[in-house]
């Protein structure tokens, strides 16, 4: 009785042949894939370097002029309402408790809104601060309540504009709702 | 952007009712209405906006004063007419809602 031989296993070289060719394949497009996204990421990244060292440089050439514009003076100057920029330590007379940090946040908050509401805003804020002094929740609050704010002020602006540019329309509520 | 009249607003009404011709500044009508100056400011332009209250810086000078400069609030005529409306038919309503909730614990018990 002869002992039943185990039919071969398939040569090495056959086995390779077959896989060979999908491995590589799949190997070669994994290595393409991760080449791109990588490259992408690259230049992705050296956009966002580049494009933010464009607006560093725009900054520092425009920056004092927007926040001029805006009314902000951004080197430790304070906007005052009735206009005009003076120097923190001269706005504040002894009488604000809030720091200086705080204030510098409250003047770029206020840029958000129109010109004449954001200075109004800014006065108001400074009045809550120093009547309720050492209370954070009232600066908080504020400047939680800061996004709902400049969406009413802007409604109003925008309102009193469009009454503006419709004299004859709306002459008789001219004026009701300008920011003093 | 229509007036919601919402429980804030009410509080808002409520207070500057008691005297319609007194002014109140930000942080007195906080305390009045036990809400954080945050919420009622909000509310107050809003109010401005639509011509029921008016408002006026405080004429003083800070130096001397060694405060800053308050805004005070105060209803208008047309504004205290309509608050009062208001206030009004938020009581009814209050009211008329608590008396529907008893009659509904009643019934339900």
């Amino acid at each position: 009785m002869t002992p039943q031989v185990p039919a071969p296993a398939k040569c090495s070289a056959e086995v390779a042949a077959r896989w060979c060719l999908p491995v590589t394949a799949i190997a070669t497009t994994v290595c393409f894939v991760s080449m791109f996204a990588r490259i992408s990421v690259l230049l992705t990244e050296s956009f966002m370097f580049v494009s933010l060292g464009a607006e560093f440089l725009w900054l520092g050439i425009y920056g004092r002029r927007v926040a001029r514009y805006f009314g902000v003076d951004m080197t430790g100057l304070v906007r005052r309402r009735g206009g005009g920029h003076v120097r923190a330590e001269v706005v504040s007379a002894g009488c604000s408790s809030a720091p200086l940090g705080w204030w510098r946040v409250l003047c770029v908050v206020s840029s958000v809104m129109p010109r004449e509401a954001g200075r109004r805003w800014v006065g108001e804020a400074e009045s809550f601060v120093f009547e309720a002094p050492g209370d954070r929740r009232v600066l908080r609050g504020l400047l939680w309540s800061a996004p709902e704010t400049a969406a009413v002020m802007w409604w109003g602006e925008l309102s009193r504009m469009a009454r503006l540019a419709l004299p004859g329309r709306c002459a008789a509520r001219r004026g009701r709702d300008s920011w003093p | 952007m229509a007036l919601r009249m919402t429980v804030q607003v009410l509080l808002v009404l409520r207070a500057l009712l008691r005297d319609p011709g007194r002014e109140l500044y930000g942080l007195e009508l906080s305390e009045e209405t036990g809400l954080q100056p945050g919420t009622a400011y909000p509310i107050l332009l809003r109010l401005e906006h639509e011509g029921w209250v008016t408002s006026r810086w405080e004429d003083v000078d800070p130096k001397a004063e060694g405060r800053p400069a308050r805004r005070y609030y105060r209803l208008t005529a047309g504004g205290a007419a309509q608050a009062s409306t208001a206030v009004a038919g938020a009581r009814r309503g209050a009211r008329g809602a608590a008396l529907r909730g008893l009659a509904g614990e009643g019934g339900s018990a």
